[in-house]
């Protein structure tokens, strides 16, 4: 699959120079669209793109979306890559927005969200604050209490440093004063076991992994404003008035910086229609995973806030 | 009775039926493909995969993944390169009995030990999935660190002539590993500024370059120096390319080690096949009556290694199924299709998804006997065809279709140059009798183990005192050295005996 997509690009790129500059907004898209992935086929992102891609078509005139999978550098070296293709609205980058820009603004990556116009959000990962079901904290203000009063630090378990359910946690635990340890697993898997096994306390990871896990884990709530498709009975921080600084991690389709703005706008239009389209909404539903529809201009003014909140967030971490 | 249902559904819908079929003949063929590993190949399938119903999609790859390890076999004896890690410890007898010219025994007994291994860990699956996923869902952090350790130096004891060379080796394959990023900061550790190396060296190319580009040098270099001898595959005698009875026999007490090694190993996630396969070698030669044998081409060299990397498949599944940790690389892409799919893996999933879950039992059950067949009837016929072409045109076509591989796996020129690099530090490693499969192994297991040793730590305020409260923890650092201390007693004996039989 990957090589058949390496041979669409070469086509693609052929086909562009014979075509030079006459590419008109009106006829796009008049060819199929790369969709690069930078992970590999299986995981969430791509997951995502396969379901854009399978209610696509009717959408983009009968084009095509075509699921490039370019995994490496923790979905960098796909991110590197559609910068640098030509900015014909042909090569689009899926990621979580989240991931790139926090790891930016702990150190300057090979690319950023400046390198991108932003195409719109098809998605957005919430995280839940989860403790193991034999656990006798029952809420989250009963957490946040344990977290101020005992006398050894509780141990937390996360995604991995400077992740987005890392942030996520600290944006709860920082505004509250908790003080607590925290250890890094891999994936919301490991997360998920470690709580299992009562290894840790307590643990933040996409609040879509507890289904199917409630005789294991307990979710506590969900760190967003909006209740989550997957536990719509769990209460939000929002709800519970906890105080608390939403991190989220948003599905993104992004165009290189130099695309057309009346392109990236056309194909803004496209993803919002297929974000609503029934077939892309029930294949994500079964698996679990929530659904966004958001247009390119909202996409990039929340990235500049969430930018503006993490920063103060990054701060506090040494 | 759900296992009943499973192989009636897979039996009453042909397309399933077709894909389990396709699967076998797939994954056998890409498993002999040297450099083409059953992941790579199930990695490339998986955007297939969304396109079929969840049931074919899941057998499809789960029965490429069982046929793939035993297809490792056949290259691995064949050319002396394992065409996957699992096939590694194969290569030692199995491509000593090929130079015999018992091609055909060999293949036979690696095609038997493969399938009982395999139905062993896969009953062991259907049987025992959720009481086994109570006992391991107790394991943390630090009882996997203990295994790590155990895995290591039980391996790094059995898988080199002298101990020093194979503690380098293995020292070498852990800090290709730190590569990366660092498991607790998820800062990029070592990376020199390269991108490509953000995440690390990725296996695959370190596997084509240490393994098969390494073994291409050798060949060449065997060929300058005139030495080069056809390996006579063709069977001399009729009885080389037959399996008897009697043979069966003898296999058989190695073929049950091997399968209950392979079985325990697949339940731990992240070891896998490779360590399965070394650990069943290096205990079976211990215990072999006919050790001198063992390394010149004894068939029970070759059943111990192919029963274990088999018996691993069925067991690695349970981790994903009831706990939803996937344990290997293959059950991480499972997971994925599950999740396209709107299946929930975890404990739960026997409930709701169980006419899928069993369905794929059965699939695995029926895959196992189709690369039975493949291998016992098509085995010695591919060794004699292999035979017929000239060794000028075999080992260039290895070397292409291993940098095809190196390239398709992550679309990356960068893999590709990582395999020649490591193709030239493979074959020094041979001359100078360092070993890749130590390196390659423990470039596997260094990950899990360091992360695992940092959580521990985290995990506690006493430190290192951490592991002495953890009684499974105990248990699996006192096996290695029990082992070891018995083989040093055994030496130190051996070497009191050996003066008194000079005297006489």
């Amino acid at each position: 699959m990957t090589k058949l997509g390496w041979m669409k690009s070469l086509a693609a790129g052929a086909a562009l120079t014979v075509a030079g500059t006459m590419v008109q907004a009106d006829s796009f898209p008049e060819r199929p669209i790369d969709m690069i992935v930078g992970f590999k086929a299986g995981g969430g992102t791509d997951t995502y793109a396969r379901a854009l891609a399978s209610a696509a078509e009717a959408h983009t005139g009968g084009q095509p979306v075509v699921v490039v999978n370019k995994p490496g550098g923790g979905g960098l070296v796909g991110g590197r890559f559609v910068a640098d293709q030509p900015p014909t609205g042909y090569t689009l980058y899926l990621a979580s927005a989240g991931s790139i820009v926090l790891k930016n603004l702990i150190k300057p990556q090979v690319v950023s969200t400046d390198d991108f116009k932003m195409v719109g959000t098809i998605g957005e990962l919430t995280a839940g604050i989860f403790v193991p079901a034999g656990s006798p904290i029952q809420s989250l203000d009963e957490l946040l209490e344990a977290g101020k009063s005992s006398d050894t630090a509780l141990r937390w378990g996360h995604t991995g440093r400077g992740n987005v359910w890392h942030m996520a946690g600290l944006g709860v635990l920082n505004p509250n004063d908790v003080k607590a340890k925290d250890v890094p697993f891999k994936g919301g898997s490991g997360v998920r076991a470690a709580l299992a096994s009562s290894e840790v306390d307590f643990g933040v990871m996409g609040a879509h992994l507890g289904l199917g896990f409630e005789d294991e884990v307990r979710l506590l709530a969900v760190l967003s404003n909006d209740t989550h498709p997957a536990a719509p009975d769990a209460p939000t921080a929002k709800s519970l008035g906890i105080d608390f600084i939403p991190v989220s991690s948003q599905m993104i389709v992004m165009a290189p910086a130099r695309t057309p703005d009346e392109v990236v706008a056309q194909l803004s239009e496209a993803i919002v229609a297929i974000t609503q389209d029934s077939a892309y909404l029930d294949t994500l539903n079964t698996a679990g995973l929530p659904t966004a529809s958001v247009n390119g201009a909202d996409t990039a003014a929340n990235i500049d806030t969430s930018k503006v909140e993490w920063g103060k967030l990054l701060e506090g971490l040494e | 009775m759900e296992l009943l249902n499973g192989f009636y559904t897979i039996f009453t819908t042909p397309e399933t039926l077709m894909f389990v079929v396709l699967g076998s003949i797939l994954g056998v063929i890409v498993g002999a493909v040297p450099g083409l590993t059953a992941s790579a190949a199930i990695a490339m399938l998986v955007p297939i995969t969304y396109y079929i119903d969840p049931l074919s999609a899941l057998a499809f790859l789960y029965v490429i993944g069982k046929a793939g390890r035993f297809g490792g076999s056949i290259s691995a004896i064949l050319f002396n390169t394992p065409g996957t890690t699992a096939a590694a410890a194969t290569v030692i007898d199995g491509h000593a009995l090929t130079k015999k010219g018992q091609a055909g025994k060999a293949l036979k007994t690696a095609t038997t030990a493969s399938v009982i291994g395999d139905y062993v860990g896969e009953f062991m699956l259907i049987f025992g999935a959720l009481t086994i996923a109570q006992l391991t869902r107790e394991l943390g952090p630090p009882d996997y660190f203990a295994i790590y350790v155990c895995a290591f130096l039980i391996i790094g004891s059995v898988i080199s002539d002298s101990v020093l060379k194979g503690i380098a080796s293995t020292l070498f394959g852990a800090t290709l590993a730190m590569i990366g990023l660092d498991p607790i900061t998820s800062e990029p550790r070592y990376s020199f500024g390269m991108v490509e190396l953000y995440n690390g060296f990725s296996l695959v190319p370190l596997l084509i370059g240490m393994f098969v580009i390494s073994e291409v040098f050798a060949q060449v270099q065997a060929a300058r120096s005139g030495q080069a001898h056809h390996d006579e595959i063709a069977a001399r005698k009729p009885e080389d390319d037959q399996l008897s009875w009697a043979e069966i026999k003898r296999c058989l007490p190695f073929i049950g080690r091997g399968s209950f090694i392979g079985a325990l190993v697949g339940l731990i996630p992240g070891v896998g096949s490779a360590v399965a396969c070394f650990v069943a070698y290096g205990s079976s030669k211990a215990k072999a009556k006919n050790k001198d044998e063992w390394g010149k081409g004894a068939i029970e060299g070759v059943a111990a290694p192919e029963a274990a990397n088999n018996a691993v498949s069925g067991p690695s599944m349970i981790p994903l199924l009831a706990l939803g940790v996937p344990g290997s690389t293959i059950a991480a892409m499972l997971m994925g299709v599950f999740l396209i799919h709107g299946i929930q893996v975890g404990p739960k999933i026997f409930e709701t998804s169980g006419d899928i879950v069993y369905g794929l039992f059965a699939a695995g059950l029926i895959g196992i006997a189709l690369y039975g067949l493949i291998g016992w009837f098509l085995g010695p016929v591919i060794g004699r065809v292999i035979d017929k072409v000239p060794q000028r045109l075999i080992y260039p076509t290895i070397l292409a279709v291993a940098l095809i591989s190196a390239y398709t796996a992550r679309s990356s020129m960068f893999d590709v140059l990582v395999a020649c690099i490591f193709g030239l530090i493979g074959y020094f490693m041979r001359t100078l009798n360092f070993s890749p499969a130590a390196a390659i192994i423990a470039f596997v297991l260094a990950p899990g183990a360091e992360q695992a040793l940092r959580q521990s730590v985290l995990l506690t305020d006493d430190g290192f005192g951490i592991f002495l409260h953890r009684p499974v923890a105990l248990i699996f650092f006192a096996i290695p050295v029990i082992a070891i201390g018995i083989r040093i007693i055994g030496r130190m004996r051996a070497r009191k005996a050996a003066p008194a039989e000079l005297q006489t």
